[in-house]
This record gives C-alpha cells, sequence and structure tokens, in this order.
C-alpha cells in the first residue's frame, strides 16, 4: 500500500462517517483494512461510540491555554515581534492587494532564492536534526525515507523521474513540459551515513555523514546554484555556459566543471573548500580567491579571515572511500572525527598532557571497540565507556 | 484563514497563523506523543518544544501537509530520542516496546490521532442529542431503534438526522480547509 494512500485514511475515515466517501476513497479504505488484523482493529475501534467519548476526554485532558501562556513566556523576545521589516511591508500590500496577490509574492520569493538566504540554511539544518535516516525532501515537504527497500521510482510534481540505486539517488530531466519554476529537493544525510546523488545536469555529489544539500530538480537559469550545510565532494558536469555555484552559509564556491571538496559544517570553526582539479572561484563575505588544484581555501568563521594553502587530498577526500585516513593527525581531532562519527561523548582525564599524534587507516564500519583498539596499540592513550561516554586517558 | 494563506503567513512569521497552527495541532500532537512516552507531563513539554522550534527558528513550509507531516515526523523522532536516552537509566519505565520503532507503530499512531482531531473537531459544535443521534448511527442502529431508545417518533429520528447532517457536512466544509483534502501525500508523514 503506498504511503500517500496512508496518509490519507484519517480523512477518508472521517468522511466515511459522514457518508462523505466516494467509492475510489472507499476501496483505499478497504484496502487498508485488508491489510492486517491490526488495521481492521484500529477501524472498529475508531468507529466505536466509547471511542467518540474517549477523544473527547482526551482532548478535554489537555490545558491548551496554559501550555500556550508558557509557550509565549519561553519565546525570549515575545510572539508580537515582528520578524523582518521588509516582510510587514510585504504583508501590508498583501493585506490590500488580496490573496492571490500574496501568494504570487510568496511564491516569486522562492524563485528568487539564487544568493545567500539564511533560511534555507536554517531548513536545511532543522531536517539535518529531525531526520534520523537517509532522506530525501521533496518540493512539497514530503519526506521519503531512503533507508527503506523502494520498488518504484519517485516522480517529483513537476515530472522528474529520480532513481534510487544502492546509496544513490539519480536525476533524470525531462525536457518534455520543461517549467519555469524551480522545484528544490534537500538530500539529507544523517550521522554514520554517506549518500550520492547525480544531479539533473550529471554532477555527481558524495554527501557526507551529517550534511544535507539543497539543490533544484533541474537547473533552469543561467546558473546551477546547491545549497549545502556539512561535508560534500563533487565531480561537477562540464557547462561552460552556465557556471556552478555551491553555497555554504559562510562561503560561495563557484566553477565551471572540476572535483572538490566543501567542509562547511555549522558547528566547525573553520569552512574549507579543496581543490582536486580545474578551477574554482571562493567568495566570502569580506574577500574572494580563485583556487588550484591541491590547494584549499580556509576560512575562519568567527575572524572571516580567508587563507589557503597546500592540502592532503588523499587525507581530505577519504570520507568518501567509507575509511579515515590519518597521517600524523593529532589526537584530539582524530577522536573528535570518530566520535561524531560514532556518535559518543568524550571527556579526556588528564588534558594537557603533551600532544599525541596518530597515523594510520580506519574503517568506518568497523566497530568502536576494535577502532579504539587500533589506536590503542599504535599510541600510549587508553579508552574506557561508561555508559555512552567515551573516557580518554 | 484558508490553508495556503496560513502557511503564507506562517512563513512569515505571523502571529496569529502561528496561534491558529498550535489550536489545531498542539493536542493531537501531545496525545501522539503520549502513545510513546508513558508521562503526559513529558508529552506536552516535548510537543511545546516543537512548536516553540517552528516558531524560533523560523521554519519555513511549502503547504499544510508539509507541516503536518513535520509535526508528526518530530513528534515521533523527539519521543523515539527520549526512550533511547532513558534506556541508559535503570529507573526507566515508559512503555517502549520494540514495536514503537516501526514505522507501522508511526502509521498507526498517526491514523488513531489525526482521525480523533477530525472527529473531535466535528463533534466539538454538536448538541448533545446531535452527537447521541450520531453515535447512535455509527453503531449501527436503524431509525426504528434510534426512535425507541430516545422515545421520539421514526419521522422525527429522520428529521434530526437531517438537520444534524447538514450540520456536520458544515463543521467539515471548515475543517477540511485545514485538511486539504484532495492531494495529502507525504512519504513519511
Amino acid at each position: 500500500m503506498e504511503q500517500k494512500e496512508i496518509a490519507k485514511i484519517p480523512e477518508i475515515i472521517l468522511k466515511e462517517i459522514i457518508r462523505e466517501a466516494s467509492s475510489e476513497e472507499i476501496a483505499v479504505l478497504h484496502k487498508w483494512m485488508e491489510q492486517s488484523a491490526e488495521n481492521r482493529k484500529l477501524y472498529k475501534k475508531l468507529r466505536r461510540k466509547d471511542n467518540l467519548a474517549f477523544i473527547r476526554r482526551e482532548y478535554n485532558s489537555i490545558d491548551s491555554i496554559s501550555a500556550w501562556e508558557k509557550l509565549v513566556k519561553k519565546t525570549g523576545r515575545g510572539l508580537s515581534a515582528g520578524r523582518k521589516q521588509f516582510i510587514l511591508k510585504t504583508l501590508k500590500y498583501a493585506a490590500v492587494l488580496v490573496a492571490p496577490l500574496a501568494i504570487a509574492i510568496y511564491f516569486h520569493k522562492q524563485q528568487a532564492e539564487t544568493s545567500f538566504s539564511p533560511e534555507t540554511f536554517t531548513e536545511l539544518n532543522k531536517q539535518l536534526s529531525e531526520l534520523k535516516e537517509p532522506s530525501l525532501v521533496l518540493a512539497n515537504g514530503e519526506i521519503v525515507n531512503l533507508q527503506k527497500k523502494q520498488q518504484e521510482a519517485i516522480v517529483e510534481i513537476d515530472g522528474t523521474n529520480i532513481a534510487k540505486v544502492d546509496s544513490t539517488l539519480l536525476y533524470k530531466s525531462r525536457n518534455s513540459e520543461e517549467r519555469k519554476t524551480i522545484q528544490y529537493n534537500s538530500l539529507v544525510a544523517p550521522k554514520r551515513k554517506v549518500y550520492r546523488v547525480v544531479l539533473s545536469d550529471g554532477t555527481r555529489v558524495w554527501l557526507n555523514a551529517s550534511s544535507a544539500i539543497k539543490y533544484p530538480t533541474r537547473f533552469i537559469s543561467g546558473i546551477r546554484q546547491v545549497f549545502l550545510t556539512g561535508e560534500a565532494y563533487f565531480e561537477v558536469a562540464k557547462d561552460a555556459a552556465r557556471p556552478f555555484i555551491v553555497s555554504t552559509s559562510n562561503m560561495e564556491i563557484e566553477v565551471l566543471g572540476t572535483s572538490f571538496n566543501v567542509m562547511a559544517y555549522p558547528d566547525e570553526k573553520y569552512v574549507e573548500t579543496t581543490l582536486v582539479s580545474g578551477e574554482v572561484k571562493i567568495k566570502t563575505a569580506q574577500s574572494g580567491i580563485t583556487l588550484n588544484p591541491g590547494m584549499q581555501a580556509k576560512l575562519n568563521v568567527e575572524t572571516e579571515k580567508l587563507s589557503q594553502a597546500e592540502a592532503n587530498i588523499r587525507q581530505i577526500t577519504s570520507w568518501r572511500l567509507e575509511k579515515y585516513i590519518f597521517e600524523y593527525e593529532d589526537l584530539e581531532s582524530v577522536i573528535s572525527k570518530l566520535s561524531e562519527w560514532y556518535d559518543v561523548k568524550v571527556i579526556y582525564e588528564n588534558k594537557g598532557k603533551k600532544p599525541t599524534h596518530f597515523s594510520g587507516t580506519l574503517h568506518k564500519y568497523d566497530d568502536i571497540q576494535e577502532t579504539l583498539h587500533v589506536i590503542e596499540l599504535a599510541t600510549d592513550v587508553k579508552f574506557t565507556f561508561r555508559g555512552d561516554t567515551l573516557w580518554v586517558k | 484563514m484558508k490553508g495556503n494563506d496560513l502557511i503564507i503567513q506562517l512563513n512569515n512569521g505571523d502571529r496569529r497563523a502561528f496561534k491558529q497552527v498550535f489550536d489545531t495541532y498542539y493536542k493531537p500532537i501531545c496525545l501522539f506523543i503520549r502513545k510513546y512516552l508513558s508521562d503526559p507531563d513529558q508529552s506536552e513539554d516535548l510537543a511545546q518544544d516543537i512548536f516553540l522550534g517552528i516558531w524560533e527558528k523560523k521554519l519555513q513550509f511549502s503547504s499544510i501537509p508539509a507541516l503536518r507531516a513535520f509535526l508528526y515526523q518530530a513528534a515521533r523522532n523527539k519521543a523515539i530520542n527520549i526512550i533511547e536516552h532513558e534506556k541508559v537509566k535503570k529507573d526507566y519505565q515508559n512503555k517502549a516496546t520494540p514495536d514503537c520503532f516501526t514505522e507501522d507503530f508511526f502509521h498507526t499512531n498517526y491514523i488513531e490521532n489525526e482521525t480523533g482531531r477530525l472527529i473531535q473537531k466535528i463533534l466539538e459544535g454538536l448538541s448533545p442529542r446531535a452527537r447521541e443521534i450520531i453515535y447512535m448511527q455509527l453503531e449501527g442502529l436503524k431509525n426504528q431503534e434510534i426512535a425507541d431508545k430516545l422515545k421520539i417518533s421514526v419521522f422525527t429520528v429522520k428529521n434530526h438526522k437531517a438537520t444534524v447532517y447538514k450540520q456536520v457536512k458544515e463543521n467539515f466544509q471548515k475543517i477540511i480547509i485545514l485538511i486539504e483534502s484532495i492531494i495529502f501525500y507525504c512519504q513519511n508523514l
């Protein structure tokens, strides 16, 4: 049974109660009921008289008025404060010029999203924190769990076909019935999951764990722009007429066709772009540089200082191979990467000890105990687990 | 406010729109979380967190279904987080069974709550007598049986029913604005 049918069940049950359900809807309801004894039980329960009384009692047991008051208190600035001056202005016009215009303004606002837009990153970070499985967020907000076995291709409302092969999404752009509006999708890779997507122009993107990317289902205008929070590796398809732009909340990377790695985790001090081949232009609020292959641009988020240095490409892009490659890396940095991947808290028992370094290749899918054992063997640190906290000595 | 306008206003940070969303979904989301957690206060706190998040983080939604999908998905994730977190404690007493992590549980819980929400919305505007007639109708009683129970004539039952259904349909039209009936598709709800 399709998800969208399941989603409609509550409404169909209600319509059936008030005799407003169509025969198609009744058919869907029956299909759902035939699926399991559980479903039939639920249906019977929902239609029982005592259940109706029960629902009323449950609803009455919740005091939503004081909950609302609590909520208002929790919002620091109070709910009455408007968000932005210009939005208020827009609203004023919208109120005067009736709803259709308001809708037009809204959609215009959506389409005009071609540069830095803080909301985009708020939205991506929110999706990242809420979704625990690799997920695709469609233009209408529908969330597709990519972890589940999906037999059929996903079709976007604009007709774009999205195929799923292993851990890769493939966008096939259909030139017929071309639409002018841009539909955005977001791909979310949660902790410990790397995902790949091939965009409609053939650009390949490896999305690292704890990262999310938002992109149009097809590229229409003069630029190809995507939005990234977290880390991703790009192999951009050549298209001299349409530059490819990766926007992060602090850095914009513009390319014509090349391979590079972008690391822009929201909680990191630095945003880094490392160029593997080709040429990229980096822009930040303050400055801009052009990178050559093998070089890394590093932006200090606090000071907004942009610098470049030679980079260890193999090490930086190793996450794509689902391996960690460390070359004389500070142990704290090693442990911090591992703790992010395995999702454990870390406490250092004797801080301020002289720094230790670690070199070696660790496989990401090994048990953390095994991984830690390798490090224990190679260095003089000891690891102990207390609950889900890792103690380092 | 109608569905589309409501979303536009909500996205723009309009307090009234936010209040309307809260009024519509706060109770259902509380009840939904209660299926995961045994503590009603904790369920309410989680529900408040979700609404607070929408406001404070200025979340943008493309449609009512997207908003609803987000609410239920967030409620589930937050509840499961609590369950996982509390597993570590010894005095762990939640209802959590392995079941509650499954999609099936989520769907069942979703259907039960959303249906409950719609029914509640329909019923709240009816008179006690009208409600009584709907209940009996649902139990499958014939007009004659209803007449006998209420000690009124079959003719009066029919009249009552006509009025009740008219009222219900009017209510339905009002709430359908917040259902966006025809297309509500969401993979994970």
